[in-house]
């Protein structure tokens, strides 16, 4: 039997609960259960809405005690002291047991170029904390390669690239090895299949997007997929597993 | 129990699915991998789905006759596997109907009004929509936008024998999602498919809640998006095994009226 780890999932009320969907902690614990989930990588629903370091801190308080949960936090490059310095958020998230960021560039309002981004991905590299990114928040794909290549230290977490991206995704993970593909939306026909063959199998990370898409499709894909036992679990967790256990905070 | 294959990893057995929104033929817009007939035929063998029911990409983007044939080509090559709708357009007034759908691959039709630039509420699908009535026929629409569905709710009576599926309308947004259902208990020849296959869990079970387990059908759009998303988020759904068995492929096999 396959084990996950799920290296996409959100915590807490988010702006739209939907009618039937696990929208409690306990709801996740049980959806994990199911499909056998051993972990999940979390992050606070109101660090992405609303107030975000605040809601960094209630994190720990949201995972209701599990252990279950990778804690992530959502991070960006602070102005003056209203967000803590690169080194005060590293000390801040190994205290909590934070291992990981997620950044939403388009929605906090910033710039991931050096001139604004360039102290906090710096600080995130020398760490290896893994930068988890929503394809939406970042623009577009010109702008993903150009991140990638201007942080060539930085592991990028890319999240939800979509069904349509391969004439995009493919040169820029041939050229930055950095670039890291989270699978909740990977939807393409055979995409797994193609990818394993073409690309190898060690830089997809299995992600549901719960409680926005479907843990249940997505680990379906994967356990349905024609790639082999070993592939397949690099991809459900090995490869997460891995990128974590390299971080140095 | 339905769906414990899916943990496991294994295909299907003693289920039958079928896939009533699939297609076949490419996209200039993106890669769409494995698209053709043979490719999508081999997933489908890989994963114990028992057959789809396609349209053709070409029709819907660009060249309804030429897709239209590739699709009665595909079907001929996997009879018993792959059934057809026959794309129609506002351009094709002067379409066989009849010539067409004397080919008993050809099950129903498929409409984009999106992709042929128009809406669905087009005064030159009337006699499609005429033809579908006369002959009982089931249309698979692309019902995206909420003003799809409020236009198939406004067909639907006026020709109660023809059968209307929502393609992507079991799932989508809350609004669309109340107006689907309006339309469905409204109107008993509406259905919704599930091509939205990313959609939270819950979804499913959802949409049999509120529409009923026998006007849902599986659809995935494969090859746009990896059938095994879908196929395997119904089968491993809270749903009972009567209602997954409705859902994934005998309420199928009533509308498109399959052997």
């Amino acid at each position: 039997m396959l084990e996950f780890i799920d290296a996409n999932c959100r915590l807490g009320r988010g702006p739209a609960p939907r009618e039937g969907a696990p929208n409690t902690t306990e709801e996740i614990l049980a959806l994990m259960d199911r499909f056998q989930v051993r972990s999940a990588v979390v992050y606070h629903a109101s660090a992405q809405y609303a107030e975000i370091m605040a809601s960094n801190r209630r994190l720990k308080e949201e995972t209701r005690g599990s252990d279950r949960f990778f804690m992530q936090w959502a991070v960006l490059p602070p102005v003056w002291d209203l967000f803590p310095d690169p080194e005060a958020l590293l000390d801040e998230m190994k205290q909590n047991g934070v291992n990981s960021v997620r950044m939403f560039p388009a929605q906090f309002g910033h710039s991931m170029k050096r001139y604004a981004a360039g102290a906090l991905l710096d600080t995130l590299a020398a760490h290896r904390v893994p930068v988890f990114l929503p394809f939406d928040q970042i623009g577009n794909w010109d702008a993903l390669y150009e991140l990638c290549e201007t942080y060539p230290d930085v592991r990028f977490v890319l999240c939800s690239p979509g069904y349509r991206c391969l004439r995009w995704l493919v040169p820029i993970m041939d050229r930055c090895p950095n670039l890291y593909v989270e699978t909740s939306n990977f939807l393409m026909h055979n995409g797994f299949r193609l990818f394993c063959a073409n690309m190898g199998a060690d830089r997809l990370v299995f992600g549901s997007g719960m409680p926005e898409a479907s843990l249940a499709a997505a680990a379906s894909q994967l356990l349905l997929s024609d790639i082999s036992q070993t592939e397949k679990e690099q991809i459900a967790g090995g490869n997460i597993l891995r990128l974590l256990s390299e971080v140095a905070l | 129990m339905i769906g414990e294959n899916v943990l496991r990893g294994e295909p299907f057995k003693g289920v039958f699915i079928f896939d009533i929104h699939a297609h076949i033929d490419a996209t200039s817009d993106f890669e769409l991998t494995d698209s053709s007939p043979d490719k999508v035929v081999r997933t489908l063998d890989a994963l114990g789905i028992g057959g789809a029911c396609v349209s053709s990409i070409l029709s819907i983007h660009a060249d309804c006759p030429l897709g239209n044939l590739h699709v009665k080509e595909a079907c001929s090559k996997y009879p018993g596997r792959l059934y057809g709708y026959l794309t129609v357009s506002p351009y094709d007034p002067d379409t066989d109907l009849d010539g067409a759908f004397a080919d008993p691959h050809f099950k129903g039709m498929k409409v984009h009004a999106a992709f042929h630039r128009t809406a669905i509420n087009d005064p030159r699908y009337e006699p499609y929509w005429e033809y579908a009535d006369k002959k009982r026929l089931p249309v698979l629409f692309h019902a995206w936008e909420l003003a799809d569905v409020r236009h198939i709710a406004e067909l639907a009576p006026r020709y109660p024998d023809a059968k209307f599926i929502i393609g992507h309308g079991a799932m989508r947004t809350w609004e669309i999602k109340r107006e689907v259902v309006k339309a469905v208990k409204h109107n008993g020849n509406i259905f919704a498919d599930t091509t939205v296959s990313v959609a939270y869990d819950g979804a499913i079970e959802w949409a049999a809640s509120q529409l009923g387990a026998d006007r849902v059908c599986y659809g995935s759009d494969i090859p746009f998006y990896d059938c095994r998303h879908v196929v395997g988020k119904v089968a491993t759904s809270r749903l009972s095994d009567a209602d997954k068995e409705k859902i994934l492929g005998e309420n199928a096999k009533k509308i498109l009226d399959l052997p």
